[in-house]
């Protein structure tokens, strides 16, 4: 995690008014961690496997996300994670190929709950595109209306076609991240909507192109930096900016409600851009008689597509604060 | 390509349980055309499936007596039950039960994104 990463997504401004994550628990499902890289030491107070293959990663995937939200810069400061001083609940749910069952998910996400956790990082998807009626998205608008967690889910990479957004990113409660490059162009392979029931998703874009993330002992899922680091990509890494952003807030704001938080995410977002490729395609081939209803199609589903690819923008960490600041000012009064 | 979660193959033929009926639900088509680039369906796996049911808290309780079902879990907050039980029957239980349940399918399956 950069610190380039955290300026841009204007982390760095809540740092410097003592929002560092303190005190708020972010529950991880997904693929275990390594607990002896020196950035999550400490970081890590309950760890669950719910895979039978123990708790270390043996993929990479999740020791990166912890460290995208969590990592303490051990070895430089400038690759800190979003919400540093943090404190994380793992628990681990796949396969040593990456598979999950449904069932397990939502013991995971139970057991999360049960240890305290004010929000959950969930970088794990379903093949099948869904309407959000499926168990695992009903336990997500569970945890959110009747629990308070928050689960902030990715959006998967299935994209550029819309009709994308598998279980949970589909739940009507989660916070579903799509991926943008260092430019805030959307990466092609960023998951679209709308859901198959016709709701706008994914809510939000976050960076997800070469993050610099912690690396778990000897896994090679990612473009190798060096030992301890390397560069990870797409929505599953984009996922825990959002999620940092959260444990941010939720400490600034500890009475806000997650329906509040949401809002102040979502509405504060700076504009992300449709790659021009994905917009060319849509274009049909052919004789020049073509071109006037091309145009006009092109034109028509230019909306539709922003709307359902990159939510409402790329997510601003300061300006997410500023407008929970005003909302929770507008309650009071 | 992914399955879809609703159908199943029932004495030759596809049925779709979200849509009862021989052809496909809405979803189907639409989730793997987008997905494959075919409207085709995988075929549905055999042997015993693992799927969830969404009912009332009653009904999930007499379904779970059912000797076909070998339940697995029960999740009561969102009135949902897992259990395992072949493609035949499954098919027979959801014509037996069509007005009282909300939600017949099979588990997901999910992955980590990379």
């Amino acid at each position: 995690m950069t610190h380039g990463i955290c300026r841009r997504l204007q982390v760095t401004r809540l740092w410097s008014l003592g929002f560092t994550g303190k005190g708020i628990l972010v529950g991880i499902v997904g693929t275990g961690i390594d607990l002896s890289h020196p950035d999550l030491e400490g970081r890590v107070v309950a760890t669950k496997d719910l895979s039978g293959q123990g708790i270390s990663d043996d993929i990479g995937h999740d020791t990166a996300i912890a460290g995208i939200i969590a990592a303490k810069g051990a070895k430089n400061w400038r690759l800190r994670g979003l919400a540093y001083e943090t404190q994380l609940v793992i628990a681990k749910v796949t396969q040593f190929d990456g598979s999950a069952e449904e069932d397990v998910l939502i013991d995971a996400l139970e057991w999360l709950a049960s240890q305290g956790v004010q929000v959950i990082n969930f970088s794990i998807t379903s093949d099948c595109v869904t309407d959000g009626r499926d168990p695992v998205s009903r336990e997500v608008n569970y945890l959110v209306e009747k629990r308070g967690i928050a689960v902030v889910c990715a959006a998967g990479n299935y994209g550029p076609a819309h009709y994308t957004i598998g279980s949970p990113g589909a739940a009507e409660q989660a916070i579903t991240v799509g991926c943008v490059n260092n430019q805030d162009v959307l990466r092609l392979a960023s998951s679209r909507g709308p859901t198959l029931d016709g709701r706008v998703k994914p809510d939000a874009v976050a960076p997800g192109e070469r993050i610099l993330c912690p690396r778990a002992h000897d896994t090679r899922s990612c473009d190798i930096h060096s030992d301890l680091y390397g560069f990870f990509d797409l929505t599953s890494i984009a996922t825990p900016h959002v999620a940092g952003i959260y444990a941010l807030l939720r400490q600034a704001f500890p009475k806000a409600t997650p329906q509040q938080l949401k809002q102040a995410i979502l509405g504060s977002c700076d504009p992300a851009y449709m790659p021009i490729v994905s917009r060319i395609s849509s274009l049909p081939s052919g004789s020049w008689y073509r071109i006037h209803a091309a145009l006009k199609r092109f034109f028509s589903r230019k909306k539709f597509d922003e709307r359902h690819s990159v939510g409402y923008g790329r997510v601003n960490a300061y300006r997410a604060y500023l407008k929970l600041k005003e909302l929770m000012n507008v309650g009071k009064t | 390509m992914p399955d879809c979660i609703y159908h199943f193959q029932y004495r030759g033929k596809n049925i779709c349980l979200s849509a009862p009926s021989i052809s496909p639900c809405g979803a189907c088509p639409r989730a793997s055309t987008v997905l494959t680039g075919s409207g085709e369906f995988k075929p549905a796996m055999k042997g015993r499936l693992k799927f969830s049911i969404q009912a009332s808290e009653a009904v999930l309780a007499t379904l779970a007596k059912d000797p076909r079902l070998e339940a697995v879990k029960s999740v009561p907050h969102i009135e949902t039950m897992y259990a395992t039980a072949t493609e035949e029957d499954i098919v027979e239980m959801k014509m037996e039960n069509q007005d009282k349940l909300v939600i017949f399918a099979k588990a997901l399956p999910f992955r980590s994104v990379k």
